[in-house]
């Protein structure tokens, strides 16, 4: 199964990065579905940059256009039904759409890995750990079937999975949840790649696992450098891993700036709602959560103005028929919606742990 | 596995034991008696036809075989289930029954002169569903939506929606009449026996047609769900992560796919091996095929009841090790249930 | 398939794509009343297949029913042979006057084949109408009352389908004796494991749920809890197995009849035309042709709209 190297191959993570550029940069990507009843436009128009050693989080509802934006990065997406509309991803200054399928699956899992939702259902069941976890170092190393279980071993035990040597003849039946999603993460990590894209790591484990995992991801990029896209639906998730954030509606980008930004200066009324939807640790204090109103809008036949003002609270006429354009709250914070810059819109509005209010004391 | 094995035989008795009570029991409804039929035209004379009664367990014997008469010196008709507790205490013995008509040979010695044909022809058919079925059901996924994957659909939906028979005519047809200069009219007749000392062709092709319309069903059946296996597999989240390593869409498929979806597939083909070792009525009836199952149909025509009762007894039993074996094989091929059932943690 | 509910959009395939684009955009047109049969028709409506099933069965009825009216006058008796002319009528080919040749006996084809639909349609739907009323016991039984009832009827479901299918059959008609009506009999009685099976795992499903837990709180009977509640749930899977199901007894009758053991001659039946055409294969093959085609299509008919069905009403079957 080894790929042959062919003598001019250019291992790219061996190449530095182009001067003035990212390790990822992703520049306005747009990535229509086109099915029987319409385009779904599935990616509209996103953008962010990422370097190594870097937290990206990705934030949105289901259907907000989070998942398919990495797998388009990834070209995990079968093209038809899907196709590139505008917007281009560099790797190392390589744009990874116009290389072809053959360079891609050299890209994949050996420069940018990906970790799945559901570790259950992420591993197949008729194969062993150790088979799995070897695959990515037979393919891309070369390594001989030997070499690769050694080094399922060791990689297992780094993710912290007792008795290494056993446990890698086992079935991924025999795992339980966390332990599974453990071994995505050293099956992930096993080629050393640049990026690691986390899917919603965390959405199907225990709570209490929850964080064993986050951690472990922590763990493993401060031993490894390399930079994460961490996708959740839960802003609590990436709070304290996140270096940015990237709040997605609808497809595109709503707002997208520092982990501290997002969370003491949101400037978005979308923001706003995620951050009042996470549970405060106030124990004698027992408020209810402030949902977000709605359902995420159809990408088929999307409003004609800003997506999210059928839900909005504070939505205008121009809200309704006008796209928002980003306006720059600060340096590489923007923010989609047209009241972005009026002070005293956010000021009235944006939830406690925003900063201003705080400065000012208490809410209205 | 062992205790799972005992567990399937144990829950098989009872099974068991209905189907041979049920074709016992028609045997009792069925109009005419046997002896007389079995003598048709000529006449018996009483007392051979006491013997033969005797012999059939059909009236009373005493512990000699001899037939015993009430007051009035008739024999006595032995009820039903007196009958049955004969016929399975026979079987214990490796004892099939005796032919009403075919001279009086035992069963057991009918259906080992018919069993090689059902057998060869079996494997025959079981290896062109296998073969024919798996890659047509594996394009039709890969390629989906495309000619291809039409195709298989058109094809596969009428195989299914024939007349078995009738297929096979069809091709006796086309490779017999149509194809007439090429096969020297080899295949038009009902080909009776294979080969033979007149044969133009090697025995082997006279098994071509015969496996032909045995598969045709199956192979149909086959393709369907493998084609949706695949299907299925391929959108599962494992296979994502496998493309997620840097697989090839070809290494994909071939190593992470086809093991899963083989595993239905492997079962539908073994019960169906099963099946076919029943006999197949109709393919063997239409070439005049000399197996088990034209040989219970003429059986039942003929009210020649031992001869049904044997080979179905036979077939019931052929079935359910055969499924019994794709359960255990099913085990092997997915891990999940190899220890569920075994090695418990 | 048990992280399906936790898949979000973004990660459908196609035609999940598809299926929640098309379920958004109805959402938006605030569609009228939605029921299960509204829907399934609409989506039955789009799949062509099904629709050219659906009409070529209606086609067949029709003209299976008025036969008699227009059938006798134009191309002859489907059962009575004119010993006059037989020499000369006998096993013309196809012509204008008739386009499906005729028999040994000068009988016209298209004539018998018209006639044989009445015969096929008619074995199709009463033998699934009898076994699909004696699963809906069986399974009914099994499934509601469980225990004991289950595996009486559990195991005598495995007794019949331990059976060779068509030996069973044969030795049915062998008991009952041949002639239409047991046919439809013998096929009825023994079909009835399957839908049984069907039913029984349809209810078990449906019987956990909270609004039979209500009913039965309420007092409502078990009759009227399966009657009310339970049967209208699982009403879609067996329309759709029934469906299936009468193709698979036209199958099953033109099999007897071809063996001789089916429908008596002279009665039409295209198993019994085929055996009849067999002899003459290499010289007059149309009439085997003709009534093969007649059951081809028919049973394809039945085996497309069970399909559509299927699809329309979203039914999980276990077998392809």
């Amino acid at each position: 199964m080894a790929r042959k190297k062919n003598d001019n191959w250019v291992e790219l993570k061996d190449q530095p990065v182009p001067e003035g550029s990212h390790l990822l940069e992703v520049d306005d990507l747009k990535m229509y579905f086109h099915t029987q009843d319409g385009v779904v436009k599935a990616v509209d128009g996103v953008s962010y940059t990422l370097d190594r050693g870097e937290t990206l989080g990705v934030v949105g509802e289901s259907g907000s256009g989070k998942s398919v934006t990495s797998l388009t990065i990834m070209g995990l997406i079968d093209m038809p039904p899907g196709k590139i509309e505008g917007g281009d991803v560099r790797y190392r200054g390589k744009s990874l759409l116009e290389m072809s399928e053959h360079e891609m699956e050299h890209i994949r899992g050996n420069d940018i890995a990906m970790i799945f939702q559901d570790p259950m259902t992420s591993l197949n069941p008729v194969y062993t750990i150790g088979r799995q976890l070897g695959e990515g170092l037979r393919l891309h190393r070369g390594y001989t079937k030997e070499q690769a279980t050694e080094r399922s071993i060791e990689l297992l035990r780094m993710v912290g999975i007792p008795n290494a040597e056993q446990r890698v003849k086992d079935y991924p039946h025999e795992f339980s949840g966390g332990m599974r999603q453990r071994v995505m993460i050293a099956m992930a990590l096993a080629c050393d790649p640049d990026i690691l894209i986390a899917d919603e790591p965390t959405t199907a484990l225990d709570v209490t696992i929850q964080a064993q995992i986050i951690e472990l991801m922590k763990e493993m990029q401060e031993k490894n450098g390399n930079a994460i896209i961490m996708i959740t639906h839960d802003l609590g998730v990436v709070a304290d891993v996140a270096d940015k954030i990237m709040v997605m509606y609808a497809g595109s980008p709503v707002e997208f700036g520092t982990a501290d930004e997002i969370f003491y200066g949101a400037s978005h009324p979308y923001t706003w709602g995620l951050i009042r939807s996470i549970p405060k640790q106030v124990k004698d204090e027992k408020k209810p959560l402030t949902p977000i109103k709605g359902n995420p809008p159809s990408l088929v036949n999307a409003p004609k103005g800003c997506p999210f003002s059928p839900r909005c609270p504070y939505a205008q006429d121009i809200c309704r028929n006008k796209k928002p354009e980003p306006h720059f709250v600060g340096e590489g914070h923007y923010t989609k919606c047209h009241f972005a810059s009026d002070p005293d819109f956010i000021k009235k509005n944006a939830p406690s742990t925003s900063r201003t209010q705080n400065a000012e004391g208490g809410e209205q | 596995m062992g205790k799972y094995i005992l567990k399937r035989i144990l829950q098989f008795i009872p099974v068991f034991l209905g189907v041979t009570l049920i074709l016992f029991a028609m045997e009792n409804i069925v109009p005419g008696d046997p002896i007389k039929l079995m003598a048709g035209e000529k006449k018996l004379d009483p007392q051979t036809e006491v013997t033969l009664r005797a012999s059939y367990h059909l009236i009373e014997t005493d512990d000699n075989g001899q037939p015993v008469y009430d007051e009035s010196g008739n024999t006595i008709e032995t009820p039903m289930w007196k009958r049955y507790v004969f016929y399975v205490s026979g079987l214990l013995h490796g004892d099939l029954g005796t032919s009403y008509q075919r001279s009086g040979q035992p069963v057991a010695d009918i259906l080992a002169q018919k069993y090689p044909y059902t057998i060869r022809l079996s494997i025959c058919a079981i290896l062109l569903e296998a073969i024919v079925g798996i890659g047509a059901g594996m394009v039709s996924a890969i390629k989906r939506y495309s000619f291809w994957d039409i195709l298989v659909t058109l094809v596969t939906s009428i195989l299914v929606a024939m007349p078995a028979f009738w297929f096979g005519m069809l091709l006796q047809l086309f490779f017999g009449i149509v194809l007439k200069d090429v096969t020297g009219g080899g295949f038009y007749l009902p080909i009776s026996g294979a080969g033979g000392p007149n044969a133009e062709f090697n025995d082997w092709v006279y098994y071509i047609l015969p496996a032909m319309t045995l598969a045709a069903v199956s192979t149909a059946y086959c393709a369907r769900i493998m084609r949706s296996q695949l299907l299925e597999v391929l959108n599962q989240d494992y296979i994502r992560t496998a493309r997620a390593k840097g697989l090839s869409r070809r290494d994909v498929i071939w190593h992470h796919a086809l093991k899963n979806a083989l595993i239905p597939v492997v079962t539908y083909i073994g019960i169906d091996f099963g099946a076919m070792m029943a006999g197949a009525i109709l393919t063997e009836t239409v070439f005049n095929w000399p197996g088990v199952g034209y040989e219970t149909y003429r059986a039942i025509t003929q009210r020649d009841w031992p001869i049904v009762l044997g080979s179905v007894t036979v077939i019931v039993v052929v079935v359910m090790v055969i499924n019994l074996l794709v359960d255990v094989s099913y085990a092997f091929l997915d891990p999940r249930i190899r220890y569920g059932a075994g090695k418990n943690e | 398939m048990a992280t399906e509910s936790k898949k979000d959009m973004e990660t459908m395939t196609e035609s999940q794509v598809k299926v929640e684009a098309s379920a958004q955009a109805e959402d938006l047109s605030a569609a009228p009343a939605r029921t299960l049969w509204g829907d399934a028709w609409k989506r039955l409506r789009k799949n062509k297949l099904a629709i050219f099933g659906a009409i070529w069965i209606i086609f067949m009825i029709l003209v299976a029913l008025t036969a008699d009216l227009w059938v006798p006058q134009t191309l002859g008796s489907p059962t009575e042979a004119d010993s006059t002319t037989m020499a000369q009528m006998s096993r013309l080919a196809p012509s204008a006057e008739h386009p499906f040749g005729t028999d040994t006996l000068g009988r016209d084809v298209l004539c018998r084949v018209i006639y044989g639909a009445r015969i096929s349609l008619a074995v199709g739907v009463l033998a699934t109408a009898i076994s699909t009323l004696i699963g809906l016991v069986m399974g009914a039984l099994a499934a509601y009352y469980g225990g004991i009832w289950d595996t009486i009827i559990m195991r005598l479901a495995d007794i019949f389908l331990a059976f060779p299918y068509t030996l069973f059959v044969i030795a049915m008609l062998a008991v009952i004796g041949s002639g239409i009506q047991n046919v439809f009999v013998a096929i009825g009685i023994l079909g009835w494991p399957s839908i049984a099976r069907v039913f029984r795992s349809a209810i078990l499903s449906v019987k956990e749920n909270d609004y039979v837990d209500a009913a039965r709180a309420m007092g409502a009977s078990d009759f009227r809890i399966i009657a009310r509640h339970i049967f209208p749930n699982s009403v879609a899977s067996i329309v759709v197995y029934a469906t299936m199901n009468i193709g698979g007894a036209i199958l099953t009758e033109s099999a007897l009849s071809y063996l001789g053991m089916g429908v008596v001659p002279p009665d039409p039946s295209w198993g019994i035309m085929i055996q009849d055409g067999q002899t003459y294969l290499a010289t007059q093959p149309w009439l085997m042709l003709m009534p093969g085609l007649a059951i081809l299509t028919t049973v394809l008919a039945f085996t497309l709209l069970g399909d559509g069905l299927r699809d329309a009403l979203d039914v999980k079957m276990k077998d392809a």
